[in-house]
């Protein structure tokens, strides 16, 4: 008799999903997390809130302790890569180059949803089919409607705002009468001021006029419910965990990344409490580190874990055994276990393709005050340069309108105060007037740029190892000129709405900048966005793929791979709706596989 | 000169900040931020910044020793962090091992004074509740 039917490494949105849905059907489930328990009860996530707001540095992980022996990137480890140089070694990732993978993530419970921002878009009908219809990146093995009623689904799970009628763009569709749990947040003031002055309005971009929409953003962040949800029955927002009266709707603290003081936003822990209702057990500062395969190859016959308690020294690896086993650590966690155990990777894909968001920021100073840094990071986006023939040759963008000024891509209003106190020598009233003056009118978009899947672009394994003696990953990354074009014409685009905005341009792009690319003798400057895609596709064909359309393992039949590591492409939508709607498909499938109960 | 130290302390900085003492005193972090210069400064020239007339700011900024206490001291209120003070100064008067960049605690950030000054709220705290941001700027 195996130790449980499913064991599941991994407590993030695919992992805790998957529990969840399994536990809800009655199958025992055991959960092992790399990360700790962080913010779990209420107490302890107020604690992270406030480690967050004595940090000096605001980014992403700044709530969260590191760990040596089950660590994480920081996005205060990426550095600049010297041509033909070393590795970079900074931080938990061994940076091969020529670029520097750019995002970070978190190991924790709750997974990398502890500090994301919460964006629902739907991927596009023509994302799934880009081989097809441009000869660029690739086909999926299923396409927009047979995921259509499993976005549904992951819409309720994730608990999302937004309004039907925004969202009919470039061929999306959606199921007569449907209505997202939630109305739409409400947009910006400065949201606001961009549709008055943008809607309709067209840019010049590929020879060809596109208008402008100014979209708001469906997001996993709680509002006003919809009644018509669900037939009529309506929607209840889901709250807090560990804090039944925080979080039912969002309050405006402003700081959806790194941490919702009230947990409005959704994170995993809300979907690893529902799992919890079932015969559901959740193991935390335990790290996988072997898939034990059946000698014959065809079956997991157990995962090898280590667990850990920072500072002492590892105890002696023990092993679990079940029917069928989730691995759902990201893309660049699977991978690594994956290549650690020879498993799964007939194919020689596992690791390959790697894919993020190169995350591109343009910035301008308005004539007039929009009243930044109110609300939620961002809460409209232009989503209108998402599909088009443009595709055979550049990449596809997003931009989010950003609702908290230069933030990052200015390390605004820090560097404003550093800027009147030292630069310009001002006190008192001056000083106060000259910031009032100016930061309320920055403007900022975020455009996200469609990267294509490449072999070259990957995860191995490096010699060096972390606190646990496991190898630390190597990546090696770069952008191509598809995806190069795509920033041009990105930037390009900003240029054109800041002109139409009557804002004067203050976008910098320094040669110094780590994420620094030339094209055609101009250069700009990526960010990472967080989305870890493409190490173990999804496919129909074993021999170019690494799991089939419900995320099966092909090469072993009770191994089941999920998160956006499956994902064949990436296209332009952020990508944890899809990867959750793509665990709720793989659910289905493992309920099939264990069949009918005994 | 009149009043205790921290009196003077608020009333040189309701003057570098250009906020009234009454916001300052509200913010409860008058006294740790007071402690936390005089042990990054040194007693004496803090003592000699406080003995300075908070109505002459110009002369404070302008002058070698106490400008970049002051300035520092702006930034502080401001942000809730410290930053190092400058190293001419540390050459000049000795390196306190206090005198380290960074944010002092968790409520010194939630009282900076930049997001009044810019109508928002520090973020991350003082939510100003659902949907205000649609609301048409305060400043």
């Amino acid at each position: 008799m195996p130790d449980y039917d499913v064991v599941v490494m991994g407590a993030g949105p695919a992992g805790a999903l998957v529990a969840a849905e399994l536990g809800a059907a009655g199958r025992s489930v055991l959960v092992l997390e790399a990360g700790p328990a962080a913010g779990r009860t209420w107490a302890d996530y107020q604690a992270n809130v406030d480690h967050y707001l004595a940090a000096p540095a605001k980014v992403p992980n700044s709530p969260y302790a590191p760990s040596a022996d089950a660590p994480f990137p920081s996005v205060l480890d990426i550095e600049p890569l010297a041509p033909g140089g070393p590795p970079g070694d900074a931080g938990y990732f061994v940076q091969e180059g020529p670029l520097p993978f750019s995002s970070d993530y978190l190991r924790s419970a709750g997974g990398t949803t502890m500090h994301w921002l919460g964006t629902c878009l739907r991927m596009l009908p023509a994302d799934f089919e880009t081989g097809a219809r441009y000869g660029v990146g690739g086909d999926w093995p299923l396409g927009y409607d047979e995921l259509e009623p499993y976005y549904e689904r992951a819409e309720r799970e994730l608990g999302v705002a937004g309004d039907v009628a925004d969202q009919e763009y470039l061929g999306l569709r959606f199921r007569e009468g449907y209505v997202y749990p939630m109305h739409r947040i409400p947009p910006s003031y400065g949201d606001r001021r961009f549709s008055e002055l943008l809607d309709g309005v067209p840019v010049h971009l590929d020879g060809e006029d596109v208008p402008i929409v100014v979209s708001n953003t469906p997001q996993a962040r709680n509002g006003v419910p919809n009644p018509a949800y669900d037939d009529g029955r309506g929607f209840e927002p889901v709250g807090a965990v560990g804090n039944p009266h925080s979080g039912l709707r969002c309050e405006g603290n402003s700081s959806c990344i790194p941490i919702c003081p009230a947990q409005a936003k959704y994170n995993a822990l809300k979907t690893l409490r529902r799992a919890q209702r079932g015969p559901v057990e959740v193991r935390t500062q335990v790290v996988v580190s072997r898939v034990v395969l059946s000698p014959d190859r065809r079956r997991v016959r157990a995962l090898e874990y280590i667990p850990y308690d920072d500072g002492s020294p590892p105890a002696a690896p023990e092993r679990v055994t079940a029917e069928l086993f989730v691995l759902a650590g990201n893309a660049i966690e699977n991978a690594k276990l994956l290549l650690m155990s020879g498993a799964a990777n007939g194919s020689d894909q596992v690791g390959r393709n790697l894919m993020d968001h190169p995350f591109m920021m343009c910035w301008a100073l308005m004539p007039e005050s929009i009243g930044a840094f109110r609300g939620p990071s961002s809460t409209a986006g232009l989503e209108m340069l998402r599909d088009g023939p443009f595709r055979r040759r550049r990449a596809a963008f997003r931009a989010e309108i950003a609702n908290w000024g230069w933030d990052f891509a200015a390390f605004a209003p820090y560097a404003d105060v550093a800027e009147g106190v030292h630069g310009r020598g001002l006190a008192g009233p001056a000083l106060r007037s000259w910031l009032a003056r100016r930061i309320p009118r920055q403007i900022r978009l975020g455009f996200l740029l469609e990267q294509l899947p490449l072999a070259s672009n990957r995860v191995t394994l490096d010699r060096r190892t972390d606190g646990l003696g496991l190898p630390r990953p190597r990546l090696a990354y770069d952008l191509d000129t598809y995806t190069r074009r795509g920033m041009a014409a990105a930037r390009e685009c900003a240029t054109q709405v800041f002109a139409l905005l009557g804002a004067a341009d203050a976008t910098t792009y320094l040669p110094t900048d780590a994420g620094y690319v030339a094209l055609d003798g101009a250069g700009y400057t990526y960010h990472g966005s967080g989305h870890l895609v493409g190490t173990h596709r999804m496919g129909d064909d074993a021999a170019t793929s690494v799991v089939d359309d419900r995320q099966r393992s092909w090469d072993h039949e009770n191994l089941y791979l999920v998160g956006a590591g499956s994902s064949p492409t990436i296209a332009t939508s952020n990508p944890t709706l899809t990867l959750t709607a793509l665990a709720l498909r793989a659910a289905d499938g493992m309920l099939e596989d264990l069949g009918e109960r005994p | 000169m009149s009043g205790t130290p921290l009196e003077r302390f608020v009333a040189l900085s309701a003057a570098l900040t250009g906020f009234r003492a009454v916001d300052l005193w509200g913010t409860g972090q008058a006294e740790p931020h007071l402690r936390l210069v005089l042990s990054a400064c040194g007693e004496e020239h803090v003592a000699q910044l406080l003995a300075a007339d908070p109505e002459d700011t110009g002369a404070i900024l302008a002058d070698v020793d106490l400008g970049p206490i002051a300035r520092n001291v702006i930034v502080l209120w401001y942000l809730g962090q410290w930053d190092q003070m400058p190293r001419h100064w540390r050459d000049r008067h000795g390196a306190s091992p206090a005198d380290v960049a960074g944010v002092p605690s968790a409520a010194a950030f939630r009282a900076g004074l930049v997001w009044p000054a810019i109508g928002a709220h520090p973020t991350g705290a003082k939510p100003p509740g659902f949907g205000s941001w649609a609301t048409p700027p305060a400043v």
